[in-house]
């Protein structure tokens, strides 16, 4: 044997210590966090992104006692039952829909108790918007919001700084507004419905509602040059008019769309296993919805018939006519019924609004390159596929916008897991997280 | 403003006023349509109280406005049942002043409590578990005070 594979030998045996001592910490750091304390410094510090483990023994000593090793003496009390242990999910996790945390509780299979972390992805939305011009916001919120439903999130702003202006919407660029705003609406929910496929073991269903998905982005890319972040919505209506033939190429689109909703049933809504994965689990009522603060889908699968699109009109939704899909129990079957069904809605009101389409300009006119609104604060809030969102603008008479709060309909849904999992299993908080439709850029902005 | 709503917005102004100055210094409607109150900091609580007893059970948000001089605590709520919105305000010290907690009236004032902390350093007393929430623990100052000077070097992270 030569000089050189005698170090590789010590290399090899060298990182196989290594590979031992870095599992037995990360069992012993896991069984020693405790969701109830309060957090310390040193104890996110160490628990961010890279979740490095903390310190540990050496190898020799932990190889054949791990089980005594789980939890170092001392540090944390092991409860008298002894099933009841802590379970980390995430940051990267693909239940999780993003980076996000759970430091689960459970007891036995259970769900006992969960703390949620959020924050891995924070740009701070609210700063970067209080340095740039009221016209320049807008590509922020497209982005750094919700990106699965940009142009709600371009809507809302759009509605905050329009009322702070006083500018009105010419009548063509509401009916453009409305109708890529429920094409949008489409969007999210089929990628909502097929990533809870992808969450409980049907991966076949996620593919085929993306399929469907990407017909309604490609007229996206038509009227906007955009699949994703579209910045489509300006101060005072759109930018492009539609192009020719793309209000016939939408409704065959939907066509297509729901066209397909007979073999969605058959794969995946009236599939036996999807019944007993979803029936009757994390049932909500309606004091309770009401009492944690259920928006949207959630709050509708409970029975309530709230929306906003409805109950408090904004743009020109009292036009039209549509139903507002409710459910019974709540559980995690209801709030992916009433998503689907807001699907076939939402064409509805496609169709409608495609029909009533007016000709006229899609701009309105002279608002400023450099709006300077007058000192003042505004709220608008609208319907977004995940519930309802909100922009708090305040003015100071200048430029830039002074303050913006923004409500994220998914800050608030993620705020709400721990009231709607406890008590269930741990498989189950899978699809639980799946059903309140988490997407991360807009709980941490 | 429907029937109902302007019932309930004389109601809640009716029940504000009998706590006297110490629970409401002024209130008007904003451009857009919003009940706005502004209440004395000692009478933040019991007008936020009031405001939850008049059946405002949605909260939007609760943040903040920093003004140079002093802070603006903004709590936004509305109605189910009348469609009324009420934007509750109250005026702090840049440092030293807190709050009480509304996390036992509105479920979801909890994260927006841990965030307005976080980003403005607010301290809210009773709320159950005041940690950052948006930001790491060990994150110096908080970023939304119009006076927050970024520190981080980006070339050489130090917080992954």
């Amino acid at each position: 044997m030569s000089t050189d594979d005698t170090r590789r030998d010590e290399h090899l045996d060298a990182a196989g210590h290594a590979g031992a001592s870095e599992t037995t910490a990360a069992d012993s750091g896991g069984g020693a966090v405790d969701p109830g304390a309060a957090t310390t410094a040193e104890d996110t510090a160490a628990t961010a992104p890279a979740a490095p483990p903390p310190a540990a023994p050496p190898a020799d000593e932990t190889v054949g006692n791990a089980p005594e090793r789980l939890v170092p003496e001392g540090e944390y009390e092991p409860p008298e039952d002894v099933q009841d242990f802590l379970i980390n999910i995430g940051p990267h996790h693909p239940g999780t829909h993003g980076v996000m945390r759970l430091v689960t509780r459970l007891d036995g299979e259970r769900v006992a108790g969960l703390d949620v972390r959020i924050g891995y992805m924070h740009r701070s939305l609210e700063k970067i918007v209080e340095n740039r011009s009221y016209h320049q916001v807008i590509a922020f919120t497209d982005r750094t919001a919700d990106y699965l439903a940009a142009m709600h999130n371009d809507w809302v702003y759009c509605l905050a700084a329009e009322k702070l202006m006083g500018i009105a919407v010419p009548e063509r660029a509401e009916y453009l507004r409305v109708i890529v705003g429920e094409m949008n609406r489409i969007t999210s929910h089929l990628m909502s419905v097929g990533a809870l496929g992808l969450d409980s073991g049907a991966p076949t269903y996620f593919l085929w509602t993306f399929n469907a998905r990407e017909k309604l982005v490609r007229l996206f890319e038509e009227i906007c040059g955009a699949r994703l972040t579209y910045v489509y919505m300006r101060l005072g209506g759109v930018i492009y008019d539609a192009p020719p033939g793309w209000t016939g190429r939408v409704r065959a689109a939907l066509r297509d769309v729901l066209d397909e909703f007979p073999s969605y049933r058959n794969l995946f809504h009236d599939n036996y296993i999807w019944h007993e994965r979803s029936k009757g689990v994390s049932r909500l009522t309606p004091e309770e919805a009401l009492r944690i603060g259920a928006h949207g889908p959630v709050l509708r699968s409970t029975g309530t018939r709230w929306d906003l699109r409805r109950d408090m009109p904004y743009s020109i939704y009292d036009r039209f006519e549509f139903d507002i899909p409710v459910g019974t129990t709540g559980d995690v079957y209801d709030r992916t019924e009433v998503r689907f069904q807001e699907i076939i809605e939402s064409a509805k009101i496609i169709q409608q609004a495609i029909e009533d389409l007016p000709e006229g300009p899609i701009l309105a006119p002279r608002v400023p390159r450099l709006p300077t609104p007058a000192p003042g604060e505004v709220y608008a809030r609208l319907e977004s596929p995940r519930g309802e969102i909100g922009c708090y603008l305040v003015s100071d008479g200048s430029m830039k916008p002074y303050r913006m709060k923004w409500r994220g309909a998914s800050f608030h849904n993620v705020a709400m897991l721990p009231a709607l999992s406890v008590g269930y299993t741990l498989s189950d908080l899978i699809n639980i997280v799946g059903t309140i439709d988490p997407v991360m850029g807009d709980v941490d902005r | 403003m429907n029937e109902s709503a302007h019932d309930t917005r004389s109601n809640l102004l009716e029940a504000a006023r009998r706590g006297g100055a110490t629970s409401l210094i002024g209130y008007h409607t904003a451009p857009d349509g919003a009940l706005c109150l502004l209440a004395p900091r000692s009478g933040y609580r019991r007008l936020a109280e009031a405001v939850r007893a008049a059946g405002m059970d949605r909260l939007d948000f609760l943040s903040c406005v920093d003004w140079g001089h002093h802070f603006t605590l903004v709590l936004q709520t509305y109605s189910f049942a009348s469609g009324l919105t009420v934007r509750l305000r109250t005026q702090l010290a840049r440092e030293g002043h807190e709050v009480p907690t509304v996390t036992d009236l509105w479920f979801l004032a909890d994260w927006e409590e841990r965030e307005t902390f976080d980003q403005f350093g607010i301290v809210f007393s009773g709320h159950p578990d005041l940690r950052r929430l948006l930001n790491v623990e060990s994150w110096e100052g908080h970023p939304l005070r119009k006076d927050y000077v970024d520190r981080v070097d980006i070339t050489r992270p130090q917080y992954f």
